[in-house]
């Protein structure tokens, strides 16, 4: 039983990370029909930047808020550069964004190195406490607080906020968003950047768990893409419910069957698109 | 009673779509304070005009000049929503409504060109059927309340010069005796109106002249006052192609 609740636990904190890279990607796929395969990079530029602050002030919060700053001023720079070929075909996007992912790859190696290395956990969030029976660190309780507080908070937002409605009615029909007077540009500028930012801010909040190394942007990025396939694209809501699937099934797949982990991550991905081609809370986007 | 009139002048207008050329030299004088209607076959590019008059097509060649009080400025070239803020809204064909909005919504995320008569409140006295359902999504409101919710959230910008295409496209005579009316009403604020019209007993009721469209121009314009009857007008459509 013990083994059950560790794994549903970190399960959960999986999950809460994915949700905070997810979510992000989600948005500027659903708002901007753009499909950034550099999410992965811009997050682990983030948990770089932050390992840095974090070595030389020590400060765990300011290492996550250069991280978030870092990246987002990465990601509104690609955006504002890019946008052209952004809005043009999906092949264009790929092959773009999947060029830059690997220059910033690549970049990173060059000043950070291949080693694998960790960022250290705040100090009042660095002992063990006792859930459910387990002894599980309360830095992983408070990701997965700390996700279930972000999701609420967005879907406040997201839902019931009138900044809120302009993003969607950005994401239902630019053309006519524009026509409302509505600064779309605006909008996909700061939406981009808020979604690099958050991925920036998981490769910090995500630093003392998986560590930081060259190859977590693309296995992160595998993560989130999966997540947003599962989820819908533009969902928010199917955002949290698949990064939660997909954090449980991923860390009970590789707890239960490791040989098999790849097969137990996708086979209820390709169940859930057979049963529901746009995902669990997916719609058809207008053009 | 708004003070400002604005008049907009098309002149030479050419749009392509790809290789095909939809807009061939359009030329309009869409007069101050009046309804201007533009009738026409389908597919002789009446919403491509209005389209391009909101910017949400960018033509190749010609000048969309809108005159008000105090300003004369070319359009062309300008983004929609900066012609939004110069006094210009519509009412697309199809509705075009955000599906994932709520009716209360729709009208919060716009801010009014000016102060004028209408406020979310006074939208809502015009409507009682939106506020009734002020909660719902727009993608679960009938073809009725779709309109009233295009036309309601347009009001609420207090514009200066309404496009509308087809407003009546699909309702029922009553909503479409309404919608008349409260053309007529804006139209005695001093609210100028380009419409795009095929029902030709509204297009009579509501306009000041009738401009007819074919394949990409326009054609002949007839104060409303030289048009008999629909029949009439009919046969001008017909004679034009």
């Amino acid at each position: 039983m013990r083994f059950w609740i560790f794994q549903l636990l970190n399960g959960l904190t999986t999950g809460a990370l994915l949700f905070f890279v997810a979510s992000g990607l989600t948005v500027v796929f659903g708002l901007m029909r753009i499909l950034n395969l550099s999410h992965g990079a811009l997050f682990l530029l983030g948990g770089y930047v932050g390992l840095s602050v974090q070595h030389f002030t020590g400060n765990f919060f300011l290492a996550a808020l250069a991280g978030a700053a870092t990246s987002g001023l990465m990601g509104l720079l690609l955006q504002q550069t890019f946008t052209r070929t952004l809005l043009g075909s999906t092949f264009n996007q790929v092959l773009l964004t999947l060029g830059i992912a690997f220059i910033l790859n690549n970049g990173m190696l060059a000043i950070w190195g291949g080693l694998p290395q960790k960022l250290k956990t705040p100090d009042f969030l660095s002992e063990s406490i006792s859930v459910f029976g387990v002894t599980y660190p309360s830095y992983r309780l408070f990701l997965i607080v700390l996700a279930f507080a972000a999701g609420l908070a967005l879907w406040v937002f997201w839902e019931r906020s009138t900044l809120g409605a302009v993003v969607r009615s950005c994401v239902d029909d630019r053309e006519m968003a524009a026509a409302m007077g509505i600064r779309v540009d605006l909008v996909f500028a700061s939406v981009f950047a808020i979604g690099a930012s958050m991925a920036g801010l998981t490769g910090v909040l995500g630093g003392p768990v998986l560590g930081v190394y060259i190859g977590l942007d693309f296995e992160v990025l595998l993560l989130a893409v999966v997540v947003v396939v599962i989820g819908g694209i533009g969902s928010l809501n199917g955002a949290f419910v698949g990064s939660m699937m997909v954090g449980l099934i991923d860390t009970f797949g590789k707890a239960s069957f490791p040989e098999i982990s790849y097969f137990t991550l996708f086979a209820p991905v390709i169940l859930i698109l057979l049963l529901r081609p746009l995902g669990l809370f997916g719609r058809i986007l207008p053009e | 009673m708004k003070l400002s009139q604005a008049s907009i002048s098309i002149s030479d207008l050419h749009v392509h779509y790809g290789l095909s050329h939809v807009l061939q030299g359009v030329s309009l004088e869409v007069r101050s304070g009046e309804v201007t209607t533009i009738v026409g076959r389908n597919g002789v590019g009446k919403t491509t005009l209005i389209n391009s008059v909101m910017g949400i097509l960018h033509p190749g060649q010609g000048s969309i000049v809108l005159q008000h009080a105090d300003i004369k400025k070319d359009l062309v070239g300008l983004p929609a929503y900066s012609r939004k803020n110069l006094g210009i809204a519509l009412v697309p064909q199809g509705r075009r409504l955000f599906g994932s909005l709520t009716v209360e919504e729709h009208l919060r995320i716009v801010r009014p060109i000016e102060e004028g008569p209408n406020t979310i409140k006074t939208i809502f006295g015009m409507f009682p059927r939106l506020y009734e359902r002020r909660k719902a999504y727009a993608n679960t409101l009938s073809g009725g309340e779709r309109s009233m919710l295009a036309i309601a959230r347009v009001l609420v910008l207090n514009p200066d010069i309404l496009l509308m295409d087809e407003p009546t496209e699909g309702l029922a005579p009553l909503l479409v005796d309404q919608i008349a009316e409260m053309i007529n009403n804006l139209n005695e604020q001093g609210v100028t109106v380009l419409l795009v019209e095929q029902k030709l007993k509204f297009a009579l009721d509501v306009a000041n002249s009738i401009a007819i469209m074919e394949r990409g121009k326009i054609g002949n314009i007839y104060p409303r006052e030289e048009i008999t009857d629909v029949e009439a007008l009919s046969d001008m459509i017909l004679g034009s192609a």
